[in-house]
This record gives C-alpha cells, structure tokens and sequence, in this order.
C-alpha cells in the first residue's frame, strides 16, 4: 500500500508509526529512505535507511517513556508528494512538547514508496529545548 | 493532482509568479484586507503582520535587503477549496550567505473571495533563517 493510494487507511498508519507500532508504515517507505530531523537537538540527523528510522522511533518513544504521539490534522497528496500537517505531542523530563508539525514525503514514481521525509516545525526552539539534554 | 480549475491552486500559482516578478501591485488582488501573515523566527522579517498594507510591506522589504534575489521556488501545490500547502525551496543571497532551503508555505483562503486570509511559513533550518535575515 502506498500513502496517496488510500489516504485514510494511511493516516491510521501514520497515526500507529509515531505511537511506535512502526509495522503498517514500514511497507510505505523505501529501503534507503532518507529521513530527515531538523535540527540541533540530540535527534538531529539525516537518518539513511529504514532499520534505522525504525531504531529513530523506538528512541523517540523510550526517551518519552512512551508518550510521544502525533495526531493527523490534514493530510493531501498527489504522485510525487504528501502533505501531513500533525499535533505531535509527548513528554520528557518534566518537560512538555506541544505543537505543530508539517511532515513532506517525497514519493519514489516506480512504486509510490517514500524515499524522503522532511519536518518542518512551528515553534523549532522549543523542540530543541524539550529534546536537549 | 487535479487539475488547475482549482481555483485556489490557480490563486497560488498567479501569486507565487507575481511575487516573483515583484508585481506587488497585482500581488494586492489575491490577498484580503485583513490577512494574517506569520513568519517564524527571531529577526527583523519574523513576527505576526495584521493587514495588507504590512504583508506587502514584508515582501517588498525582502526583496530589497536580497537586492531583489530572495524568492520561493515552487515545487507542488497541494490544495482543496480553502486550504493550500505549496512546497517550495527558498532561495537568495545576502552578504555572502547564500540562502537555499526546503519550506513550506501554508495559506488559508475565503472559499467566497478567493482571497488569501491567512499564510504562515514553515522553514526546515530556523537557525540559519535567523543568521541570514539579521545580517
């Protein structure tokens, strides 16, 4: 299955994967898919390859004791890119994350897979902030 | 993507060609008196702007600290009848820094004017946004 195939099916999909039940959403990516972390906190990297985005979220989740998730607020695509703006939020060391996201996802043509991911953020600083050491 | 008689992809479209051509003037048909226009950020261009006036006031002032380089190149437009996302990459030149960046702007649109009322923009490196527009 493929994100822009069946928006629906795939914002469960989407849903589940930043809740870290990564299963549904493995299928949607490429092997070597780049995912890319803005931006000066711990986490940031261009993450290559899809055990090691898996990996990525399993940190994400155990560094907020398994309360990091993401709420699909709107998701649009067409062949070549998706469009997800979401509320992600969890907690950390005291700390609270709040806000909004937008998730792009660039589609491979042959098959519809995700070869990349960038993350734009509304407030950046207080994203540093809650995953700083 | 559905064709363009989507009048709100067309509305994206016509602006970003204005804008990029500095026809501010005819920039003003698509936007609503009232827009709210939000950039992200911590320099002289970020903030929340209320009016037209003050959101063309913010692109003109754009173009004139890049001498005219500072653009938004665009790469999809995704957009139902009020909303529009347009992925772009930003690109200009200032004081030897050379801008060039993935972002994403967000535009709420009235369904009845077809006028922009509100944008807010989405960059991937705010650091680096920062530096180059407080130079």
């Amino acid at each position: 299955m493929t994100i822009s195939a069946n928006l629906n099916a795939a914002r469960k999909a989407i849903e589940l994967f930043h809740a870290g039940r990564v299963e549904l959403m493995r299928a949607m990516l490429t092997e070597d898919v780049v995912w890319k972390v803005p931006h000066k906190n711990p986490l940031a990297a261009d993450i290559v390859g899809i055990e090691a985005v898996l990996g990525f979220f399993r940190r994400v989740q155990s560094e907020t004791d398994g309360t990091f998730r993401a709420d699909v607020l709107d998701l649009v695509a067409d062949q070549e890119t998706v469009f997800c703006l979401m509320r992600v939020r969890a907690e950390r060391c005291g700390k609270r994350l709040d806000q909004r996201v937008i998730n792009v996802w660039r589609l491979r043509s042959a098959d519809g897979k995700v070869y990349q991911r960038e993350l734009y953020m509304e407030d950046q600083p207080a994203s540093d902030e809650f995953w700083a050491y | 993507m559905p064709a363009n008689d989507n009048l709100v992809v067309k509305l994206m479209q016509v602006g970003h060609s204005r804008f990029g051509n500095a026809d501010l003037s005819r920039l003003r048909a698509g936007i609503d008196d009232n827009v709210i226009w939000h950039t992200p950020g911590d320099h002289p261009l970020s903030g929340t702007i209320v009016g037209i006036d003050g959101a063309l006031e913010w692109m003109r002032q754009s173009a004139e600290v890049t001498d005219g380089t500072f653009r938004a190149d665009v790469h999809q437009i995704l957009a139902d009848n009020e909303y529009a996302a347009v992925i772009s990459t930003y690109r200009g030149q200032r004081k030897g820094m050379t801008l060039e960046m993935p972002g994403v702007q967000l535009f709420r649109c009235d369904p009845v004017t077809n006028k922009v009322v509100e944008a807010r923009i989405w960059v991937y490196d705010d650091v680096f946004v920062n530096k180059f527009w407080s130079a």
